[in-house]
């Protein structure tokens, strides 16, 4: 696990890995803004595949934890309800 | 011709790898490989099986094998937007739908307890006759839903998850249904534990599809469906299209009980016309979702087919090191798990495989790759020879 990082690394970790991960094409994480809906399809579009895969690196680079879809809900919105929960938990 | 493509608008599935499509997809990216021993009823013979975190309601009317088609149909239905019995002025009263499940417990093998009452010369309750009743996956979900289509079940050993989809797609494209909840359902079940068993090929450690030291399969519970549909109904439902089901075809080996037919005639007549079926060629197959059951007789024949008739990059990969062997479920998991495949252009490693076998001459798929594949085969071999093939596209 990474060291204590700042709400702002936070965010940057997490454009780049949704990028990486999620092979998002022609998107570079200047084009993510921190309170877009990421699974709305005005904003990156994703599915619950691709949420899935989110949950999977949240686990793996900050060792959170996320049980259920129903938890996954309320924090897979934006990169900044991301980030403030991986600040708070990880 | 595009108006008679089939398309899939909804899958549910449980298994060992999870309750749902989603909870799948992360044991996979995550190799979760989970054994266990049987604990719902007695069982002494200790070998691995797969089994779901489904815990066991002893309930004597509803069958365990019920329950688990019940989970995996919601999945389904939910997902392709159709409405249950509670809202009888939606959409889907105007459509006729069907349903159309595999299995090999639920129709022929749910009333062992009313045979042991008759062999002991009495009967003491309706109990199991509620139970054969309700072993009728298809009939009680046709009800339970108020849907206005046929309910079939497809018993017809392994394939029958494979067949009943081939079965659905046929509906439609007849125009006996505008829409198809097609799959398959097994619980383990003394029965077919027992018979495996006595066959001599169930491993003592996890299955190792296709390779050289595997020894035998590993049996496992679940149960699958997918919604297919022609993009018509879909569109009016606002139903996301997941994958197109391009074809089915099925072939019987007449060679053996048990054993497939060595030279793979069979298997290679149900793909040669599932290809034309689809109007493909042999060499558009990116992907093979194989049967893949790690028994020697099995692996060697689909490895051996495989190796000869497809091109040398087609990715190869086997459900069930991850899932076991779960019978008239098994064709619609690999079913679903194929559409997951091509959605995101990756495929698991094929679990159980470490050295290659000589006598079939490729690896599967040994770690976790992302690939590009339009075109996926799945396949399904039966006890009694019978073959069915499957072709999926991605969308």
């Amino acid at each position: 696990m990474p060291e204590k990082q700042t709400l702002e690394e936070i965010r940057e970790r997490l454009k780049e890995e949704l990028i990486e991960n999620l092979s998002l094409e022609d998107i570079e994480p200047k084009d993510i803004t921190n309170d877009e809906i990421i699974f709305d399809e005005n904003g990156l579009g994703l599915d619950s595949l691709d949420a899935v895969e989110i949950v999977v690196f949240l686990q793996r680079i900050w060792g959170i934890e996320i049980k259920d879809m129903e938890q996954s809900r309320e924090i897979l919105v934006s990169i900044d309800t991301m980030a403030n929960y991986i600040l708070e938990n990880a | 011709m595009n108006n008679d493509k089939i398309f899939i608008t909804g899958v549910g599935i449980i298994s060992a790898l999870g309750n749902s499509f989603a909870e799948t997809y992360k044991s996979l990216l995550t190799n979760q490989i989970n054994p266990d021993k049987i604990n719902f009823f007695d069982c002494n013979i200790n070998k691995p099986f797969f089994k779901t975190n489904l815990t066991d309601t002893q309930s004597s009317s509803q069958m365990r094998t019920k329950e688990l088609a019940d989970i995996a149909f919601f999945q389904a239905i939910d997902q392709a937007k159709i409405s249950t019995y509670s809202k009888p002025d939606t959409i889907h009263r105007k459509l006729k739908i069907g349903i159309c499940c595999g299995t090999t417990v639920a129709s022929q093998l749910n009333n062992i307890e009313f045979y042991k009452q008759f062999r002991e010369g009495a009967i003491k309750s309706y109990d199991p006759v509620k139970q054969y009743l309700a072993g009728n996956i298809s009939e009680s979900l046709v009800h339970e839903h108020n849907f206005s289509g046929p309910g079939l079940n497809v018993v017809n050993a392994c394939s029958s998850g494979s067949d009943a989809i081939g079965i659905g797609m046929s509906w439609i494209k007849k125009g006996i249904c505008d829409v198809v909840i097609a799959g398959g359902a097994d619980e383990l079940n003394i029965v077919p534990i027992a018979g495996f068993n006595s066959l001599g090929i169930l491993s003592d450690s996890l299955c190792k599809p296709f390779d050289k030291d595997r020894d035998g399969l590993n049996l496992g519970e679940g149960a699958a469906f997918l919604v297919l549909e022609k993009k018509s109904t879909a569109k009016i439902r606002k139903a996301e299209i997941l994958a197109e089901c391009c074809s089915y075809s099925t072939a019987a080996d007449a060679y053996h009980l048990t054993t497939p037919r060595p030279d793979g005639l069979g298997l290679s007549t149900a793909i040669e016309k599932a290809l034309l079926n689809a109007n493909l060629k042999k060499e558009d197959i990116d992907f093979i979702n194989a049967h893949g059951t790690a028994t020697k007789n099995n692996d060697a024949v689909e490895g051996q087919l495989f190796k000869k008739m497809f091109k040398s990059n087609t990715k190869i990969f086997s459900t069930k090191g991850y899932t076991g062997h779960t019978l008239g479920a098994a064709g619609a998991i690999d079913a679903v798990l194929t559409v997951l495949s091509l959605r995101k252009q990756w495929i698991p490693k094929n679990a159980g495989f470490t050295n290659e076998d000589p006598d079939i001459g490729f690896r599967p798929v040994s770690q976790p790759t992302n690939y590009n594949a339009k075109y996926a085969l799945s396949t399904s071999l039966a006890f009694g020879g019978q073959n069915s093939a499957i072709i999926f596209r991605r969308v």
